[in-house]
C-alpha cells in the first residue's frame, strides 16, 4: 500500500481518504477479486468470441480501426438511434451516462491511490464530486424509469427476462449502495476531517465542503437526524457498506459476458460492425465459395453471430413488424434470439452443430414480409431481415419450401415472370398504346423497365399504361424491351431461391449490356432496389431511377404543368423498397404536393417509419393465416388519416391496399399510383 | 435394389432445354427418398437438365439413354419429361422387356413390408386411387397429379456435375421472347384472366388460386393446347382414351378396323432420329401405341388392384385382398386389370 500523503497546503485538505477506513485485508482481497473478475469476464468474452469465428459466411473484408471506434463513440454520444423510442431512450440515456461517469470517477480514483499521481483535492475534488453525485443520480433515475417500464407499465414488447430484470436490480443495488457508502463516509469523515482542520490550523476549512457531493451530504446529514452520530457506528457501517458495494461491483464485472450483461459490449460492437448498407439491399452470397444459405448456426457469418448476441430484446423489431401486427407467427427478436439459443445449444452426438430451424420455425420463416422494419427499428444495427432470408435460403436448399413458393420459382423460370402468366402476354398491357419495343440489337439510352407487375397483374397494368401516356406526352426518347424483358429475381431471391436470382440478374444484365442501356427507369420500387443495389454488386453499371424520381425532376423542370389538380384529400403510403429500403421519401411528395390543391395528410407511420402493405418478400403470393391481414390495417390507417386518395409508388402496393379496402367496411377511398395521378392531372388519362 | 429414374424435360426439335416437369421432379422424388437402393438417373442425350435436376435431387449416377435393352433395373421409375416424345410407349417397351409390371399414373411408392416388393398407390382419376402391391421388375409410370415431396433448388442443379459425356446440351435460362414452352406440360400455372380493370382478389390465397387458374372465367383460348388433326385421328385418340380408362374393351375399339392408333402427341424430328426411340417404336408393348390382333401374351405383368372409390387404408385389408403376381420365372401371368391392352 502507499504511504499516507502528507498534507503540505490548505487545499489538500479539500479531499477525502481513500479506502481510509476499510481494512488492509478489505482493500486487498477487493482489488484480488477486481482481477479475477475481469479474467473471467475476458474469458468468456474470448469463448463467445470464438464461437464468433466459427461462422463460416464470408464478408466483404473490411478493417477501419479508426471508423470502428469514431462509429461506437458518435453511437453512443447520440444515442439517436435509442432515442427513436423516447421514453427508453431516454430511459438508457441517463443510465448509460450515469454509469460512464461513476466508471470515470473510479478510475479517477484508483489514479489516485495507486499511482504516484496526485490530483485529487481541492477544487478538482469538489467539482468532480459534484459530476459524480449528478452521474449517479442519472443513473439511478435512468434505472429506475427502466423498472417501471418493466414491471409498472408493462410494455408488451418488453420481453420477460428474468436475466434483464438480475441485471436491473445489480445496478440498483451498485447505485444504492454507492450513494449509501458516500453518506457514510461523510458522516466518518467529518470528525477525522475536524480533527485535522484542528491540528493544522486552517480554521476556514470544514467538513461543509462535502456538500459538493449533494446527495451523500444529504445521507449524512438524515443520518445524524436518525441518531447515527456515532463516529464508530458511522465507520462499522461503512466497512460494511464498502464491502457490499464492492461485492456487486465484482460480480457486474465477473457477469459481464453473460446473457443481457453482454449488450454492454456486442451491441456497440455491432453498431460500428454494421454493413452499412442500404436495407432494401441483401448481402451478395458468392455460390462459388459457399452454398446459399444457413442450415446451421456456423453457416453464418461472424458479424451475423455477433448480431445475435448483441440482442438486447427491446422488442422494437416485433412493434414494426407488419406480420406480428397482424398475427402471423413471426417475431423478428424470437428469430434472433432463436440463432442465439442455437449457438448455446451443445452440440449433437456427432459434433456437429445444431440445426437452426429447431429453433426458428418454418411459419415464422415464411410469415416475413421483408419490409425492413425490424433493421431500420433495431437500436444496434441488427440486419434481422436478412437473417431470415438466410434461413429461408437454407429450407430452400433443404427442399423444404411451401407450395406456392415452389409455383412462384417454378414460373420465375419456366415463365420468367412470378404471376405464373405466359410470358407470351408480357406485352399485352400496351393493347392501344404506342409502346417503342427495343429491337434484339438496338442501343438504348433510357429503358423504361415495366417489371412483372407492371406486365400481368391488373393494377400494376394500369400504372405502366398511364407511365407510357406520359412518356408520350413529354416526347421522351425511351424503349421498353417487350417479351425479352424479365423477371429482376427480386421475389426468388427474398423467398430464399438465391440460385435462380443470380441466374436471372446474370440474364438481366447481360442482356441490358447488349443493348448498352445508360439508364433504367422503372415504376416498381422492387425493380428498382434490386438494379440499384444488388445488380450492382453483379457488374451492372446502368444508372437507375424510380418513376417518383422522375416525376418529381419533370415537374420542377417545368416539362410538366399539371393543368388539373386533385381537389381530394391526398395521402402517400412509402413503400418499403423505396422509402425504407432506399431512403427515398421526397421525390414522391414533391409530386402528390404538386398535384394536390394542398390537401395532404400524412398517414401516423409514414416514411421510413411507413408500414408495410404485405406484398414484399414473396407474400403476395405467399400467406399465412394471421388475425387480420396487413394490407388491411394499412388501408385503415389510411382512412383514419383522412385521405380520400392513397397515392403510392408501387404496383404491389396498390394491389394489396385495394385488398385491404375491400376487406374493411369502409371502402370510400381511392387507391392509385403517383403515375395515375400524374396522368389524370395532365389530361392524359 | 436397383433403381433407376429416366427424366428430362421434353427436348424441343431445337435442343432448348426448359424446365423438369413435376411428373419427373416427383420420380426422382421418389425414388431418392422413398426407396432404399442406388438411384441412377437416365435422360435422352442432349437434355443434361433432368440429369442435373436428378443429382442435385440425390442421384448417385448418371446414364445417356442409348438403347432400351441394355437397362438394368429393379424398379425404374418414369416422369412425363423423360419419356419424351414417346410418351408411355417408353415404360411399356421397358416393362416388357424386363419382363416386368407396369404401373401407370403413379402417385406414390414405398417399400412393401413383403420380400421384393412395393406398395404403389395410383391415381384412378376423379379423386379415386388404388394400391397395389407390385412385385420387382417393375417400371412405375408416374402421375402428373403426384403430390410434391421437396424442392430442388437451381444453385443445387447448377452444383450438380453431370459425367462429362452428357454435359453437351445447354442448361439453363432460354430466351425469354421465345414464344413456343412446352406444349404438353400440365401443372404449369395459367394466365390469370381479366380485363385490364379487374381488380386483385382479397387474399393471397385468392390470388394464389388466381394464380393456379382455380378462380375466375374459363381459360383464355390457347390454340396450341388443341389436338391439329383430322376426325379419324381425332376418333382414335377419344377410343384410346376410352379404352385406357376401361370404358371400352379393346375389343370395341377392333371393331372400327383401327389399325394404329395414331401417338397424341407429334414425335419431334430430334427424338424419332435416335436409336433407342426407334427400337421401342418398332417393339410391340403391353402399353400405348400397339399393333392390334398381335399376341395377348406379350403384354406384360399387371398387379392385381383393388376397385372402388375409396382409398384403402388398412395395410392388413390390402394384404388380404389383393391378388398378387405370381413369380416371374419367366412366366407371363395373365393380366388382370389396369390399363387394358388394345389387342385384348
Amino acid at each position: 500500500m502507499q504511504e499516507p500523503r502528507i498534507v503540505t497546503e490548505e487545499a489538500e485538505v479539500v479531499t477525502r481518504e481513500i479506502l481510509g477506513n476499510v481494512p488492509q485485508w478489505m482493500s486487498v482481497s477487493f482489488y484480488f477479486l477486481v482481477a479475477l473478475s475481469l479474467v473471467i469476464a475476458g474469458l468468456g468474452f474470448a469463448r463467445r468470441a470464438a464461437r464468433h469465428s466459427r461462422g463460416r459466411r464470408k464478408e466483404p473484408p473490411r478493417f477501419d480501426p479508426f471508423g470502428f471506434i469514431l462509429a461506437i463513440c458518435t453511437y453512443l454520444a447520440s444515442h439517436r438511434q435509442l432515442l427513436r423510442d423516447r421514453k427508453a431512450g431516454i430511459a438508457h440515456l441517463l443510465t448509460f451516462y450515469g454509469f460512464l461517469i461513476l466508471f470515470i470517477g473510479t478510475c479517477i480514483v484508483f489514479l489516485e491511490h495507486q499511482t504516484p499521481l496526485h490530483f485529487f483535492y481541492g477544487r478538482f475534488y469538489l467539482v468532480s464530486s459534484l459530476i459524480l453525485d449528478i452521474g449517479g443520480v442519472a443513473f439511478l433515475v435512468g434505472l429506475t424509469m427502466f423498472a417501471v417500464r418493466r414491471s409498472g407499465e408493462r410494455v408488451s414488447r418488453i420481453m420477460d427476462e428474468r436475466s434483464v430484470s438480475w441485471l436491473l436490480w445489480l445496478l440498483l443495488a451498485i447505485g444504492v449502495t454507492g450513494f449509501l457508502l458516500e453518506g457514510l463516509r461523510i458522516r466518518f469523515d467529518a470528525d477525522r476531517i475536524s480533527l485535522a482542520v484542528r491540528e493544522l490550523r486552517f480554521y476556514r476549512i470544514s467538513p461543509e465542503f462535502e456538500i459538493w457531493s449533494p446527495v451523500g451530504y444529504a445521507i449524512s446529514a438524515t443520518m445524524m437526524m436518525f441518531g447515527l452520530g456515532s463516529s464508530e457506528l458511522a465507520g462499522s457501517l461503512h466497512r460494511l457498506m464498502w464491502g457490499l458495494h464492492a461485492l456487486l461491483c465484482v460480480a457486474f464485472f465477473a457477469l459481464l459476458p453473460w446473457r443481457f450483461f453482454s449488450h454492454v459490449f456486442y451491441s456497440a460492437a455491432s453498431w460500428a460492425k454494421r454493413r452499412g448498407k442500404p436495407i432494401g439491399q441483401l448481402s451478395l452470397q458468392v455460390l462459388k465459395e459457399q452454398p446459399p444459405g444457413a442450415k446451421a448456426w456456423t453457416d453464418l457469418s461472424p458479424l451475423d453471430l455477433l448480431q445475435a448476441d448483441a440482442c438486447t430484446t427491446c422488442g422494437r423489431c416485433n412493434e414494426v413488424c407488419p406480420a406480428n401486427a397482424a398475427g402471423k407467427p413471426l417475431r423478428p427478436r424470437e428469430v434472433v434470439l432463436g440463432i442465439r439459443s442455437a449457438m448455446d445449444a451443445p452440440e449433437d452426438g456427432n459434433g456437429q452443430s445444431r440445426i437452426l430451424f429447431e429453433f426458428v420455425p418454418d411459419e415464422a420463416l415464411w410469415s416475413c414480409t421483408t419490409c425492413g422494419g425490424c433493421n431500420h427499428a433495431c437500436p444496434v444495427g441488427i440486419d434481422v431481415y436478412d437473417k431470415i432470408v438466410d434461413l429461408r435460403r437454407g429450407r430452400v436448399e433443404d427442399g423444404v419450401v411451401p407450395d406456392a413458393a415452389e409455383q412462384v420459382f417454378e414460373s420465375s423460370f419456366v415463365e420468367f415472370n412470378p404471376f405464373g402468366s405466359k410470358n407470351t402476354d408480357r406485352m399485352a398491357w400496351a393493347d392501344g398504346l404506342d409502346v417503342p419495343v427495343a429491337d434484339e440489337s438496338e442501343k438504348v439510352e433510357l429503358l423504361y423497365w415495366v417489371g412483372c407487375a407492371g406486365s400481368f397483374d391488373p393494377d400494376g397494368r394500369s400504372v405502366s399504361r398511364s407511365m407510357v401516356r406520359i412518356l408520350n406526352h413529354l416526347g421522351i426518347k425511351y424503349r421498353v424491351l417487350g417479351k425479352r424483358e424479365c423477371c429482376t429475381g427480386d421475389p426468388a431471391r427474398r423467398m430464399g431461391e438465391e440460385g435462380m436470382f443470380q441466374e436471372l440478374a446474370g440474364a438481366n444484365i447481360e442482356r441490358l449490356k447488349t443493348h448498352g442501356v445508360r439508364k433504367v427507369l422503372t415504376h416498381c420500387p422492387h425493380c428498382y432496389n434490386t438494379f440499384r443495389n444488388e445488380y450492382s454488386e453483379l457488374g451492372a453499371t446502368f444508372e437507375v431511377e424510380h418513376h417518383s424520381q422522375f416525376l418529381a425532376r419533370m415537374i420542377e423542370e417545368g416539362r410538366l404543368k399539371i393543368p388539373r389538380r386533385a381537389d381530394e384529400t391526398l395521402t402517400f403510403h412509402d413503400p418499403c423498397y423505396l422509402g425504407r429500403g432506399n431512403g427515398e421519401t421526397e421525390a414522391p411528395r414533391k409530386v402528390l404536393h404538386s398535384i394536390s390543391t394542398g390537401k395532404t395528410v400524412e398517414m401516423p407511420r409514414h416514411g421510413k417509419d411507413s408500414f408495410c402493405c404485405g406484398a414484399g418478400g414473396g407474400s403476395m403470393w405467399l400467406d399465412l393465416k394471421g388475425e387480420t391481414r396487413v394490407e388491411s390495417i394499412r388501408a385503415r390507417e389510411a382512412i383514419e388519416a383522412g385521405a380520400k386518395t392513397v397515392a403510392t409508388g408501387c404496383p404491389f402496393c396498390k394491389g394489396m391496399l385495394e385488398a385491404g379496402k375491400q376487406s374493411i367496411e369502409d371502402q370510400n377511398i381511392n387507391i392509385k399510383d403517383l403515375a395515375e395521378l400524374v396522368a389524370e392531372a395532365e389530361g392524359l388519362s | 435394389m436397383k433403381i433407376g429414374v429416366i427424366v428430362g424435360t421434353g427436348l424441343k426439335p431445337d435442343g432448348a432445354v426448359r424446365s423438369v416437369p413435376h411428373s419427373d421432379r416427383t420420380a426422382i422424388a421418389l425414388a431418392t427418398l422413398k426407396l432404399k437402393g442406388e438411384v441412377t438417373a437416365y435422360s435422352f442425350p442432349g437434355d443434361n437438365a433432368g440429369l442435373r435436376h436428378a443429382l442435385a435431387g440425390g442421384a448417385a449416377s448418371t446414364q445417356r439413354l442409348e438403347s432400351l435393352d441394355e437397362i438394368e433395373f429393379d424398379v425404374m421409375l418414369v416422369g412425363q419429361g423423360g419419356c419424351g416424345a414417346l410418351g408411355d410407349l417408353l415404360p411399356a417397351t421397358l416393362a416388357e422387356n424386363r419382363g416386368g409390371a407396369l404401373v401407370l399414373d403413379v402417385l406414390d411408392v414405398e417399400p412393401a413390408s413383403e420380400a421384393a416388393g412395393l406398395r404403389v398407390t395410383r391415381d384412378m382419376g376423379r379423386g379415386s386411387k388404388e394400391i397395389l402391391l407390385v412385385q420387382v421388375p417393375a417400371v412405375l409410370s408416374i402421375s402428373p397429379n403426384a403430390q410434391r415431396l421437396t424442392y430442388v433448388s437451381r444453385y443445387r442443379q447448377l452444383s450438380a456435375n453431370p459425367e462429362a459425356e452428357t454435359m453437351a446440351g445447354s442448361v439453363g435460362l432460354a430466351d425469354p421472347a421465345e414464344e413456343d414452352i412446352l406444349s404438353w406440360e400440365l401443372a404449369r400455372p395459367r394466365t390469370k384472366t381479366g380485363a385490364l380493370t379487374e381488380k386483385t382478389r382479397g387474399t393471397a390465397a385468392d390470388r394464389m388460386n388466381a394464380l393456379m387458374g382455380a378462380t375466375g372465367p374459363p381459360e383464355t383460348k390457347d390454340e396450341e393446347h388443341i389436338l391439329q388433326a383430322d376426325a379419324e385421328t381425332c376418333s382414335k385418340q377419344l377410343l384410346r382414351y376410352l379404352a385406357h380408362h376401361g370404358f371400352i374393351e379393346g375389343s370395341e375399339m377392333d371393331s372400327h378396323g383401327e389399325e394404329e392408333a395414331t401417338p397424341a402427341l407429334p414425335v419431334s424430328a430430334q427424338a424419332s432420329e435416335d436409336p433407342a426411340i426407334k427400337a421401342a417404336q418398332r417393339r410391340p408393348t403391353g402399353r400405348g401405341p400397339r399393333k392390334l390382333g398381335g399376341d395377348s401374351k406379350t403384354s406384360g405383368r399387371r398387379p392385381a388392384p383393388i376397385r372402388g372409390p375409396a382409398p384403402v387404408q388398412e395395410k392388413p385389408e390390402i394384404e388380404r385382398q389383393v391378388r398378387k403376381p405370381k413369380a416371374v420365372n419367366g412366366k407371363r401371368t395373365k393380366p388382370s386389370r389396369g390399363p387394358r391392352p388394345l389387342d385384348s
